[in-house]
């Protein structure tokens, strides 16, 4: 059996197992296992998400969470993987990162937003912030950590082909460090939506999916709710097939550099 | 073929030095002190000469071809090239640390080449070339975890025989070569020498093989690294005169006893 054939055939029993829990969920309500107050029918659920789709209040709200989401994750992914990089091919910036990206990193961003709040205000703009925060403080360490590998592996072989700094990160440091930073970056994707989601809980005003979660909760609209929770597990998935994807690419490129085996 | 052998040894003594290192030490300092690696070492590599090492393990050789490389500078001495257009190669006896994992034995071979931001094209089909001339063309498209110890070890022998540097520096660059193998590396590195201006310095723990393929060798003893002798192997007519020299040396350098020589 191929690997796409074997892949496929996980992902279809995975998908099975969303499928069952809703079937589960489905079954506890209706034979009243667990009162329809706390939890609607997940058929009910899907057919009012159905109904809200075609709402332009609905694309409104994850246009807005999106595009906080995606400044945030670039800013932030960007950041961390040059910060990380850096700190890889140099020991000293790594060193003096190192104490302040610990220090930083022990704060939970949740923390941060009353602060931002005060700084710059509700919006778009202090959640944006925080969730760049957070997303570069996931990718720096992981690209730091393959990056130092990577240089200290073939920085001998960098020295005897004479490559400079430059030449030394293009060739041998990136080329290393690209699959743990591209796993990172994965990470930091979902990281900075939670965080985005959150924000708008808080301190984001009447827009953006976090809200219009907290809203319809709050006007005990359980069904607009979770249809709005369901498709952010939707988001999350898309997210996570493109990274893998992607990530998949790489590692194929990469030949897996991790795990050599004899043939 | 001694004859030829003899011709191309005599060359040596025209061309003059590729490399030299003069009064060589090198120490780690460290918190509970400085340990010394390398201690005093001179010598000189030839153009067209085989430079043999052999010692303990442990001893310090391969700190000393890693100075002579410039990878690390020794804490006293110098190392001396014969001219600005003296360039090094190097094999690491850590396989891992010779090939990129993530490029294929021909990019691989061409790496010098695209490090030097010549073009890919150009540089990859020149390496397609040297692999086939080689007869290695079947590992051109595979990747390095899709390769033997050995013939990572051989790929990484062909990225310099592909791009030869002035001076070959090579630490038990094919311990996991079978026999077969070994013999086609040392084909290698006499057709590799006997064109224009080049040495190699190869670190060996297998006597026999210094005796076949090295003009000269040097026995060291360690740590820190020292040159308790020098062998010109030229001088020895035969191959098992060779291995008498350079057990004879041996044996005093790692304390073997005479019964143990038998």
């Amino acid at each position: 059996m191929g690997m796409r054939t074997t892949r496929l055939r996980y992902t279809a029993v995975g998908m099975l197992l969303i499928g069952l829990i809703l079937a589960a969920w489905e079954l506890s309500v209706r034979m009243d296992w667990v009162s329809r107050l706390a939890l609607p029918l997940p058929s009910s659920v899907l057919q009012r998400g159905a109904e809200l789709a075609l709402t332009a209040a609905f694309w409104s709200n994850w246009g807005r969470t999106l595009a906080v989401w995606l400044a945030a994750f670039a800013a932030g992914t960007a950041a961390g993987l040059s910060l990380g990089f850096a700190a890889g091919v140099n020991h000293r910036t790594w060193l003096v990162l190192l104490p302040l990206l610990g220090y930083l990193r022990a704060i939970p961003p949740i923390a941060l937003f009353p602060i931002a709040l005060i700084a710059m205000g509700p919006g778009g703009l202090s959640i944006g912030i925080v969730a760049g925060l957070a997303s570069a403080l996931y990718v720096f360490p992981g690209t730091a950590e393959a990056a130092r590998e990577s240089a200290s592996r073939f920085r001998e072989l960098a020295s005897i082909l004479s490559a400079n700094n430059f030449e030394f990160l293009r060739h041998f440091v990136a080329p290393g460090a690209a699959v743990h930073a591209l796993v990172s970056s994965r990470v930091s994707a979902t990281i900075a939506f939670v965080v985005c989601v959150a924000g708008e809980m808080i301190i984001g005003g009447r827009t953006g999916v976090g809200a219009a979660v907290l809203d319809f909760s709050e006007r005990y609209r359980l069904e607009e709710a979770y249809a709005y929770i369901l498709s952010m597990g939707l988001f999350g998935l898309l997210i996570d097939v493109t990274f893998a994807r992607i990530t998949r690419f790489q590692m194929v490129e990469s030949a897996s550099s991790q795990a050599p085996t004899e043939p | 073929m001694e004859e030829e052998s003899l011709r191309r040894r005599g060359d040596t003594s025209h061309r003059g030095f590729l490399l030299r290192a003069e009064d060589l030490s090198f120490r780690i300092d460290s918190d509970t002190g400085s340990v010394r690696i390398v201690e005093g070492i001179s010598l000189t590599l030839n153009a067209g000469e085989i430079l043999g090492l052999l010692g303990p393990n442990g001893c310090g050789k391969t700190s000393l071809l890693r100075i002579l490389a410039g990878v690390v500078q020794p804490s006293d001495g110098a190392v001396i090239r014969g001219g600005p257009d003296v360039s090094l190669g190097m094999v690491s006896q850590h396989v891992h640390s010779n090939l990129l994992p993530w490029l294929t034995g021909v990019d691989n071979v061409a790496l010098p080449c695209l490090v030097k931001g010549r073009n890919a094209r150009r540089s990859r089909s020149e390496a397609v070339e040297s692999l086939n001339a080689l007869g290695l063309s079947h590992l051109s498209d595979r990747y390095p975890h899709q390769l033997s110890g050995g013939q990572q070890q051989l790929l990484a022998l062909a990225r310099w025989l592909a791009n030869p540097p002035s001076v070959l520096l090579i630490d038990e660059g094919w311990s996991m070569l079978d026999f077969v193998q070994r013999e086609r590396a040392y084909g290698y590195l006499r057709s590799f020498r006997a064109h224009g201006q080049r040495s190699v310095c190869l670190v060996s723990h297998n006597i026999g093989e210094l005796a076949g393929v090295a003009d000269r060798a040097l026995v060291m003893s360690g740590p820190p690294a020292k040159i308790a002798f020098e062998i010109d192997l030229t001088k020895r007519s035969t191959l098992a005169d060779r291995v008498d020299a350079l057990w004879e040396c041996a044996r005093r350098v790692f304390a073997i006893p005479l019964s143990g020589c038998s």
